[in-house]
């Protein structure tokens, strides 16, 4: 079965989604955009343009260029909206008989016929990014369209080549982009302010329906609107600062319009921005004007605050109509890219007093939620195949207490991974495998969820023991770790069904924690690391120096002695840089056995083996993706006696969870 | 024993059919469940080596799309040179800095799209404005270019902006 397209039929952009994967996508036009202008024209040389070609040649053939034609789809000659653009539109709309048609130069269309020209334009470019027929469609419609208005809609869908599978409203889409449809008895007000028109709607979700209690709005106002406050403003200052009116001049108002709008869009991320056009007047006897201008968040605020405030009439309205209160209303959708002024989240906060939701891109959210809406309707596998994520990164325990990660939150499961560690001192026989949970930097922040020991390693040098350590959570979430050493084979697991034991409220804390910690954490492990690459230092020219024993000039292994030593004596502290700079000189002092190291190995080529195990000792082995990477984990050495015990009292454990479970 | 199996077993067997049908059904739907799970993996396999290469070759675009405005305020800033300034050292100076950058922005492979003179495009130009013309023939011919265009490797990144001849 094909899939089936998700389309926002907009009055100025359309946009369209499917469901890839049990995710809805968003498709990007032939032209590589995310949205594509709603727009028809037949060019003078007779080609039918749609989208962005026929934007850019409006200018040039006004007459023959249909823009904003839902605006007349499915309405009757006498209505009032179609009057209006009857003066409006630079285009010739006709009557034909009750219904109006529009004229491209000697022929007339129909609105659905315009209308299905930009539908077939999205249809085969989505067929040309997927690789696929598509036959069918979900597209959406103002909550207000009547059924002549939604019956043209399918209309067009049909001259299209599309089955139009079912006509949504967008608020509702806009609703089910964000799930909101299985929230029973929610109450959902759904704000939408486009380009040009402002929408706002009342949405009551019952058993599996989203049923419109009310809309309103303003069919003239919008983002373009702002843009223009904002010209205005900057002409104004303009002729106050340089006395020379600029609104005249059209290639002067060209520039000030991308700038305004770039600024504009710049000021919902900064507070300041800077508006930068040299030489925006340039006479070479006048000479030259150049337009330099600060503008704040809180000067644009100023300049649009009568906007704002306007389209809360309607909302006011709305909501009375719906027969509900503020209080009642469970949710707040923003829809619209000029929702994504910082302004308009903290006005539409205030009013309702709660924040609305914001995560999904507000231009592409109603195609998103026309495209959930196809997958429900196509059974998509979703259905089938319920996939889970892990809430919190899982890891173990690594030398000086770091968590060290291996697999990460939100990853999808069922998924295993590997990954090699090594020992932290010589000769040491049994490693421990603590199992911990949470996005903390440190173990002892994170909650412990096991641990096991691992025993019988052959005694040899650290950081030359191979231990794989293999995470393996199936599609339930039950965890199974198991360590191995590459060298005898033995193995030892330990299996944990409490990983799914906290609840949501525990690890939203969690998340929260990590992130107010962040810096914090990563201080204190920047600080281990430190201290681990100088602890290794000292083991590796000690170890060196053993190896090498008188061949060492006395001056210089007093050198290294007292560098190794002030090394050993800042260890024991906390101070940072101090660890890195004596390490720095440790290491600087030590390079010189290390050119003895090398002419030795040089003449004694045949025992190559012998100094390749000591050059273990000094590379620093670091974590990777890669499977044969080695890590040093916080193996901790475990006296015989002590060690056989535990290995026991462990194993035990680990045989009576398998067997209770 | 035996007889209370036997009896367990005779009324067992249409429910067993009918498990098995089930189980069948179950199966198949699985399997497509899977099938098209590995399709969707390949897809999306393809797809992300799709947008490495593109992510590759068209990288720059965003810097490209900064610098460009740099192109345009040149152009501006020559548009009107006073007259005492025209034969001045320094303001050639400031032109062979134009023609650095311009030559920086071809190596990266960037091609200004050319204008005045051209037949309007709808694919390469933008039209804001419409002009009276002086001669016939002229019609639909680009007379003054308002913002620069570019293409990156061939792709068109920015789309110039003109005036046409009505």
């Amino acid at each position: 079965m094909g899939k089936i397209l998700g389309i926002d039929l907009g009055t100025t952009n359309s946009c369209m989604a499917i469901m890839e994967g049990g995710q809805p996508k968003v498709i990007e036009n032939k032209e590589g955009n995310r949205t594509t202008p709603s727009i028809v024209a037949i060019a003078k040389n007779g080609e039918m343009l749609v989208g962005l070609g026929a934007k850019r040649q409006a200018v040039t053939n006004p007459k023959s260029t249909i823009f904003s034609v839902k605006r007349l789809i499915g309405r009757h000659w006498e209505d009032a909206e179609v009057q209006k653009d009857v003066k409006l539109m630079p285009y010739d709309i006709l009557q034909d008989g009750e219904r109006v048609k529009v004229k491209i130069g000697d022929k007339e269309y129909t609105p659905q016929e315009i209308s299905a020209k930009i539908l077939q334009k999205l249809k085969t470019d989505a067929e040309e990014k997927l690789g696929e027929k598509i036959t069918e469609a979900v597209i959406t419609v103002p909550a207000y369209f009547d059924d002549s208005q939604r019956q043209a809609t399918k209309d067009a869908g049909k001259i299209a080549g599309l089955e139009v599978k079912r006509i949504i409203n967008e608020p509702t889409a806009a609703a089910l982009a964000y799930g909101f449809d299985k929230k029973k008895d929610e109450k959902i007000v759904v704000y939408d302010l486009g380009g040009g028109t402002f929408d706002v709607s009342v949405l009551e979700v019952s058993n599996d329906t989203v049923e419109v209690k009310s809309t309103n709005g303003d069919t003239h106002l919008g983002g373009d609107d702002f843009d223009q406050i904002l010209i205005r403003w900057i002409i104004e200052e303009f002729k106050k600062q340089e006395g020379i009116d600029i609104s005249q001049d059209n290639l002067a108002l060209q520039r000030l319009k991308s700038a305004a709008e770039k600024a504009k869009i710049e000021l919902s991320s900064s507070m300041e921005t800077e508006i930068n056009e040299p030489f925006i007047a340039n006479d070479p006897n006048a000479g030259a004007k150049h337009l330099v201008m600060k503008i704040t968040r809180a000067k644009l605020e100023e300049l649009v605050a009568e906007l704002v405030e306007n389209t809360f009439g309607p909302v006011e309205q709305a909501l009375k109509d719906s027969g509900l209160s503020k209080g009642d209303i469970n949710e707040v959708v923003l829809v619209g890219g000029q929702t994504r002024m910082p302004m308009i989240v903290k006005k539409v906060e205030e009013y309702f007093g709660k924040k609305p939701s914001v995560e999904v891109n507000p231009d592409e959210v109603v195609a998103v939620g026309a495209a959930v809406q196809a997958g429900v309707l196509q059974g998509d596998v979703k259905d089938v195949l319920l996939l889970d994520v892990i809430p919190l990164s899982l890891g173990i325990e690594t030398l000086g207490g770091v968590a060290t990660k291996l697999i990460n939150k939100n990853t999808t499961i069922p998924t295993s991974k590997s990954q090699v560690f090594s020992t932290a001192a010589d000769n040491q026989t049994s490693v421990e495998i603590h199992v911990v949970q949470g996005e903390r930097e440190m173990v002892t922040d994170n909650k412990s969820l096991g641990r096991f020991i691992l025993s019988g390693l052959p005694p040899a040098p650290r950081g030359v023991p191979q231990v794989e350590v293999t995470f393996d959570i199936d599609a339930n979430g039950i965890l199974n770790v198991k360590a191995k050493d590459k060298a005898t084979n033995k193995e030892q697991s330990i299996r944990i069904e409490a990983s799914s034991g906290l609840s949501d409220e525990e690890i939203e804390k969690m998340k929260k924690d990590a992130e107010v910690h962040a810096s914090d954490d990563r201080k204190k492990k920047e600080l281990v690391e430190v201290k681990n690459l100088g602890e290794t230092l000292i083991y590796s020219t000690e170890k060196a120096l053993s190896d090498l024993g008188d061949k060492v000039d006395a001056q210089e292994k007093k050198n290294i002695d007292e560098k190794k030593e002030a090394l050993k004596k800042v260890l024991a502290g906390e101070d940072k840089e101090a660890i890195k700079k004596a390490t720095e000189e440790l290491s600087k002092a030590s390079q010189k056995i290390g050119e003895m190291m090398y002419k030795q190995q040089q003449e004694k080529a045949t025992k190559k083996d012998d100094a390749k195990k000591s050059d273990v000792g000094t590379s620093h082995a670091k974590s990777g993706d890669k499977k044969d990477d080695v890590v040093d984990a916080d193996f901790q050495e475990k006296s015989a006696k002590d060690g056989s015990a535990d290995d026991k009292d462990n194993e035990k454990k680990d045989n009576d969870k398998k067997q209770s479970e | 024993m035996k007889n209370i199996n036997k009896k367990a077993k005779k009324t067992d067997s249409p429910n067993l059919a009918e498990a098995l049908t089930e189980a069948h059904n179950k199966c198949a739907e699985y399997l497509a469940g899977w099938q098209r799970c590995q399709a969707d993996y390949q897809n999306l396999q393809k797809e992300t080596q799709e947008r490495i290469t593109s992510a590759i070759k068209f990288g720059t675009e965003d810097l490209i799309l900064v610098l460009s405005t740099l192109v345009d305020h040149f152009n501006y800033a020559f548009a009107g040179i006073p007259e005492k300034e025209k034969d001045s050292n320094w303001l050639k100076g400031i032109q062979h800095i134009q023609t650095n950058f311009l030559k920086i922005l071809t190596e990266q492979g960037v091609e200004i799209i050319k204008t005045v003179g051209e037949t309007f495009d709808h694919k390469l130009h933008e039209a804001v404005e419409e002009v009276a013309g002086k001669e016939k023939g002229e019609s639909g011919k680009i007379i003054e270019e308002v913002a620069a265009g570019f293409k990156l490797n061939g792709k068109i990144i920015k789309c110039a902006k003109v005036k046409v001849i009505k």
